[in-house]
């Protein structure tokens, strides 16, 4: 999960950020990320119902230098649906889970 | 519509779109801040018109940006000691201290065409108009310092802050009645009571209120009435009157209210910090930040930044703050030889 090239060019500086924890599940529309920018906060729900796996740990560690990243660098989580996605190419999972969003 | 101010230098709306006006009055310190949430998701569902809030808290409290950690931020004791409820709010910003003297104004919105408002920092310039007009009309030479403060004489009287939340954008704001620096300064965690006075100093030189500019200031019932005045001229909606709807009042009860109450949205964990020379670090006004600095030798420094700028910088001895260590401002390279200079310290 990351944001649009047209949404990064809107948000300018990015001075602060939250995410959500990995192995945490969560529904479709809660708010899962926070940015901060110039007393500006954004705040960005989840898509889908499913698990967060991981988190781009580089967002704390230095938010300002990933606001202008690419989506392959400044993606914020990644999370396993909790249903197949219809109609996306899925591939099978040896524990019989979800694609990887 | 009348002109915009001339010192203001802000762009003005052309035909402007409908908006709600909602007076709260004096009201308690949940509703007065957190009321525009429930808002949020009625105009987010276009169950309500893009709306502006007008409303002034009955009793002091301590609001925390969303981003901050109140362990890091807040001396839990004096808010205990002084009765004062803490609040998180959904925008930005650093720690704030409210009171009756001040009025609030909160635009709630979806940034629809012809508001001059977008979504986002850019919108600080338009929303402030009024609050700026309504500074000039009380005959005090006021001016944006961005990206979001208003400023009588380099003096921040007005601080704001934005955002979104729940698929609405939220610009909020207020004007300062009395500058309580002392009790902006109580409520602050601080390492040492040097400190504190150190931080105390320096909002009273960064900070002013309407008390302070004006030989006879209007009560904040008054203000909140000039305000009213000013958005309707200045504003970014042509505003009609109204009263929340009973769905903005049940959220507010049934969702708002209880996520406020709830200790794990007040308290956020703090997160794992990089190591580094600042051991505190303290916004005072826009750019302007208190901070303790560790030097060689575990020597603390405090030292009064404005940006890169070093405005005033001191060593911390067995009596307290030295002399300064730099003559005039300076930056941090010239901080660091400073330090050097003094064989090691």
């Amino acid at each position: 999960m990351g944001l649009t090239k047209e949404v990064r060019a809107q948000v300018g500086r990015v001075t602060r950020f939250r995410g959500p924890s990995p192995g945490t599940f969560h529904r479709q529309g809660e708010p899962l990320i926070s940015l901060e920018s110039e007393k500006w906060v954004g705040h960005f729900s989840n898509p889908l119902d499913g698990t967060v796996t991981e988190v781009n740990e580089a967002w704390y560690r230095d938010p300002s230098a990933l606001g202008a990243c690419p989506l392959e660098d400044a993606w914020f989580y990644r999370l396993l649906p909790k249903a197949p996605l219809i109609g996306t190419a899925s591939r099978p999972r040896a524990e019989g889970g979800s694609p990887e969003v | 519509m009348k002109g915009a101010p001339s010192s203001a230098g802000l762009a003005l709306p052309g035909a402007r779109p409908p908006g709600r006006l909602l007076d709260l009055g004096s009201c308690e310190p949940f509703r007065a801040q957190a009321f525009a949430e429930s808002v949020a998701v009625a105009v987010a569902r276009r169950e309500a018109p893009e709306t502006l809030i007008l409303c002034r808290p009955d009793r002091p409290y301590v609001s925390i940006g969303f981003h901050q950690v109140s362990s890091e931020e807040i001396e839990d004791g004096e808010l205990r000691r002084r009765g004062l409820p803490l609040i998180r709010r959904v925008t930005g910003g650093g720690t704030t201290f409210l009171d009756p003297s001040q009025v609030f104004y909160q635009l709630i919105y979806r940034a629809e065409p012809g508001s001059g408002l977008s979504g986002g920092p850019g919108d600080f310039a338009t929303a402030l108009a009024a609050p700026l007009a309504l500074l000039e009309r009380l005959g005090l030479s006021a001016q944006l310092r961005p990206p979001s403060d208003l400023v009588v004489a380099g003096r921040k009287l007005s601080g704001n802050a934005g955002g979104t939340w729940e698929g609405a954008h939220l610009l909020v704001g207020g004007l300062l009645g009395t500058a309580d620096v002392e009790a902006m300064a109580a409520i602050l965690r601080c390492p040492s009571r040097d400190f504190r006075d150190f931080v105390q100093k320096a909002m009273g030189e960064a900070l002013t209120g309407l008390d302070h500019e004006l030989s006879h200031p209007p009560s904040p019932r008054e203000l909140s009435e000039k305000l009213r005045s000013s958005f309707e001229d200045f504003g970014p909606w042509r505003l009609t009157p109204g009263d929340p709807e009973r769905t903005e009042e049940e959220r507010f009860l049934t969702e708002v209210l209880p996520r406020h109450r709830d200790p794990s949205w007040v308290h956020l964990p703090a997160l794992p910090r990089a190591p580094s020379a600042v051991q505190r670090a303290v916004r005072v006004a826009g750019g302007r930040f208190c901070l303790v600095v560790e030097g060689p030798g575990r020597t603390e420094y405090f030292v009064l930044a404005n940006g890169n700028e070093i405005e005033s910088a001191y060593r911390i001895g067995p009596a307290g703050p030295e002399a300064p260590l730099l003559a005039s401002h300076g930056t941090w390279e010239d901080l660091r030889q400073k330090v050097r200079s003094w064989g090691g310290a």
